[in-house]
């Protein structure tokens, strides 16, 4: 069974809280995690260390997991983070 | 064998490391001098020249210990300031380091050693041979200048430059958790710096741990930014003034400027200096790397961490551990054959059995893990002539690129690292002759002059993955398909996906000088790289921005050797499909079977739609369909995310596998990745998840609506 988590518009310090524990919930299980991405506009330092814990934990552990519909935005911003390195590497269904 | 043939053979592995490090040192020398790393780079480079030359005196080659020779005293010359390291000098350095490869080869394979090698000339005018002991000089336009100082002559002045050059300044920026927690975030500096001119962004992510232990008012990143500019000091430091007091960045450029902050004031700006440049005379100057005061963890040219420690080790014949890991399948696959054996005794009646068999699969596993961790190599061996390479090829093409390196103490399997060398080649050739745009474009684009070409490795799923990005344009899907139409390769009117498209480019011949301009020619030699990747049972993926760039990944199994797999009954076949790719198995009630025109049968599994593959069926064991709701479907999933159903009779069993190669023993077949000896002595054939959904895919479009699959 998967678990879809969805990324809020404004991923700000605060929603990186609620953020952490539902991907936590949902390293918790055993399917496939879809992380999505497609509403994001803003992405606070917060919110990039939250999503990249939990790619080094789903990678860590193998659990499956997809980033679906990553927004432009969403891109945009992890390319000036000088992130986009690593998103090349993670799992994208458009 | 003689003792001293034994001993030629010692000095010729030696050599290899000797001139890997050569090499590692030199390199080295292109990179800003950051922290001592010259004088230490040319102390080593000076160590592998000099038992190079020792070891050669001893056994007579004469043009080796020459080569040698005049490499160390032009290494000498830079260690004592006589010369200073510059992009042409470090360029014949290398060139003397290939001559001395091809010597160390020669005499190794017995032939004769290349006589009077042309970088002997560089070499000597280098170091200012009289003129009668010089042979022949190579054309003038061939040798570059280099920015020579000598004690005995006067430094040249350099010409007065027409217009004051843009500075480089790099940028290393570590927000701590007080700057979090004052509300500043990374991203506003960044885009500030951004507005200033190009600017290259680095970002060190290797500190986040894992979730559960991430706290969220920790700063966990870094960055090293690279901002080319030619305004005011001021200036570059505004988008610092505030988060400067909480953590002030290190801000440095080309020309020796510092920025700096007042600690106990509000981020104003306390110094800048500019000590006079180091005279050089260099017709060609390229772009000079900057380097920030501290080591950043991520340097974006690696820095260089000295020779490496000897550890204590011994020296062992590849052959022998080959042999070891051969007698270890042998034993895997003995120890399934017992297994096997018992399956039809009662376990209550042979319990010490039973027990045994226990025990001998657990030591083999064991067993198994340490052969493979003594094949087991950091990737960094098949990255070490990267650095070199980007630097040629960009100077060859009037480009510009850097490269990042990601990963590189990341193990694998010796032959796996062997095997990657020539793909990693191609793949960054191609990025930086077709996917890094010239200097212009990039400056029209608004992106930093210098392209920036990352390969990074890491583990995943039981796998390794290597990926080669650059941050060029990207490709081109449209002309892809444009082109492919024009071939004969797609229909007209056909709509394929962009993974189909990618897959054209791996075409032989597919590539045209046409489809080169207009899509980075990513074709070209690509149906090689793929043959080799297959080769190492890998599979490559691609990713593509437009306008940002392109990655292909590369995935391999971590060894060639042993894996954990499914025994599956197909018809009258037995398949092994690796452990690390099976979602879960299940039986189909009816109605969660649909057909989807163009697409086949489908499985509904929990909302999610997942292509099935009669397994016996795909591979021609049975004509008949098989009814799924009675058979077992085992939902798998491969290592770039996407999903199959496999309709089988039957699981028979997990086991470790011993893997054959197909392709070094037949050929290549698609939806199958290697072979393996069952226990009692059967082949059965290794199934490649990715393969089989591609086949089907294709199976379902040339075919027409199969309602069985």
């Amino acid at each position: 069974m998967s678990t879809r988590v969805e990324l809020p518009a404004l991923l700000t310090p605060g929603d990186a809280v609620m953020l952490r524990n539902s991907l936590l919930a949902a390293l918790a299980t055993s399917g496939r995690i879809e992380v999505d991405a497609s509403a994001v506009q803003h992405l606070s330092v917060q919110g990039v260390q939250v999503l990249l814990s939990f790619v080094a934990s789903a990678n860590a552990t193998a659990h499956p997991w997809v980033l679906k519909a990553p927004s432009e935005d969403l891109v945009a911003q992890l390319e000036s983070y000088g992130l986009f390195p690593q998103l090349m590497t993670w799992p994208v269904e458009v | 064998m003689s003792e001293l043939d034994r001993l030629r053979r010692t000095f010729f592995d030696e050599c290899e490391e000797l001139l890997a490090s050569l090499q590692d040192s030199v390199t080295a020398l292109a990179a800003p001098d950051a922290g001592g790393q010259h004088a230490a780079a040319v102390a080593a480079a000076f160590r592998a020249a000099h038992s190079i030359k020792g070891g050669a005196g001893a056994f007579g080659s004469g043009i080796l210990v020459e080569v040698a020779h005049l490499t160390e005293t032009v290494l000498d010359a830079i260690r004592s300031g006589r010369m200073a390291p510059s992009d042409a000098l470090v360029g014949t350095l290398l060139r003397a380091g290939d001559a001395l490869a091809d010597c160390v080869s020669a005499d190794r394979d017995g032939v004769p050693p290349p006589e009077n090698p042309p970088v002997l000339a560089e070499l000597r005018r280098l170091l200012g041979t009289p003129a009668d002991s010089t042979p022949p000089a190579a054309p003038a336009n061939t040798l570059p200048d280099f920015p020579v100082i000598r004690a005995d002559t006067a430094p040249v002045p350099p010409a007065p430059p027409a217009a004051p050059p843009p500075r480089v300044w790099t940028i290393d920026f570590a927000p701590n958790a007080k700057a979090l927690a004052a509300g500043h975030q990374p991203l506003l500096v960044l885009r500030a710096l951004k507005a200033l001119g190009p600017l290259q962004t680095v970002c060190d992510s290797s500190h986040i741990p894992p979730l559960d232990a991430l706290e969220l008012t920790e700063s966990y990143l870094r960055w090293t930014l690279s901002l080319t500019t030619d305004i005011a000091p001021e200036v570059v430091a505004e988008p610092f003034a505030f988060v400067a007091p909480l953590c002030p960045p290190q801000i440095t450029a080309n020309d020796g400027s510092r920025i700096g902050f007042d600690p106990l004031g509000v981020g104003s700006l306390l110094t800048t200096d500019s000590p006079a440049p180091v005279q050089e005379v260099d017709p060609t100057p390229l772009p000079e790397p900057v380097s920030p005061e501290t080591d950043p963890p991520l340097d974006p040219v690696r820095p260089w961490a000295g020779p490496q420690q000897a550890a204590s080790s011994i020296r062992v014949d590849v052959e022998r551990i080959d042999r070891l890991v051969n007698m270890v399948g042998e034993l895997v696959i003995t120890q399934a054959m017992l297994a096997q054996q018992a399956q039809g005794l009662a376990e209550d009646r042979f319990p010490m059995l039973f027990q045994g068999l226990e025990d001998l699969a657990s030591h083999t596993r064991e067993l198994q893990e340490s052969v493979m961790a003594i094949r087991a190599q950091p990737v960094k061996s098949a990255f070490a002539r990267l650095p070199r390479l980007v630097r040629e090829t960009a100077q060859a093409l009037g480009k510009r690129a850097r490269l990042i390196l990601i990963g590189e103490e990341t193990e694998v399997d010796k032959s796996v690292v062997e095997g990657l060398s020539d793909p990693l080649m191609h793949l960054i050739r191609n990025a930086i002759d077709h996917g890094i745009e010239p200097p212009e474009e990039r400056r029209a684009a608004g992106k930093p002059e210098d392209g920036t070409i990352t390969v990074l490795a890491e583990h995943r799923s039981g796998r390794i993955v290597i990926q080669v990005s650059d941050d060029g344009a990207g490709i081109n899907l449209a002309a892809i398909k444009r082109k492919a139409i024009e071939q004969g390769l797609l229909p007209r009117g056909a709509d394929p996906s962009d993974d189909e498209l990618y897959e054209l480019m791996f075409h032989p011949g597919f590539s045209t000088v046409e489809l080169i301009s207009n899509i980075s020619g990513r074709g070209v030699g690509m149906d090689v790289v793929r043959a080799n990747v297959n080769a190492l049972g890998g599979r490559i993926l691609v990713r593509s921005y437009k306008g940002r760039g392109t990655a292909f990944a590369l995935t391999l199994p971590l060894t060639l050797a042993v894996m954990d797999g499914m025994l599956l009954q197909a018809g009258d076949e037995t398949y092994v499909l690796p452990i690390a790719n099976i979602l879960e198995s299940l039986q189909p009630a009816a109605d969660a079977i649909h057909h989807l025109v163009g697409r086949g049968p489908v499985l509904s599994v929990r909302g999610q739609y997942t292509p099935m593959v009669d397994l016996a069926r795909m591979f021609g064991h049975r004509s008949d369909p098989c009814d799924p709701t009675r058979a077992l479907v085992v939902l798998c999933e491969a290592e770039d995310g996407g999903k199959v159903a496999l309709v089988v009779d039957s699981l028979i069993g997990q086991q470790q596998v011993v893997i054959k190669s197909l392709e070094r023993n037949y050929g290549h077949c698609e939806g199958i990745s290697a072979a393996t000896i069952l226990g009692d002595g059967r082949v059965a054939l290794i199934l490649d998840v990715a393969g089989l959904r591609l086949l089907a895919a294709r199976r379902h479009r040339r075919e027409g609506d199969d309602p069985h699959g």
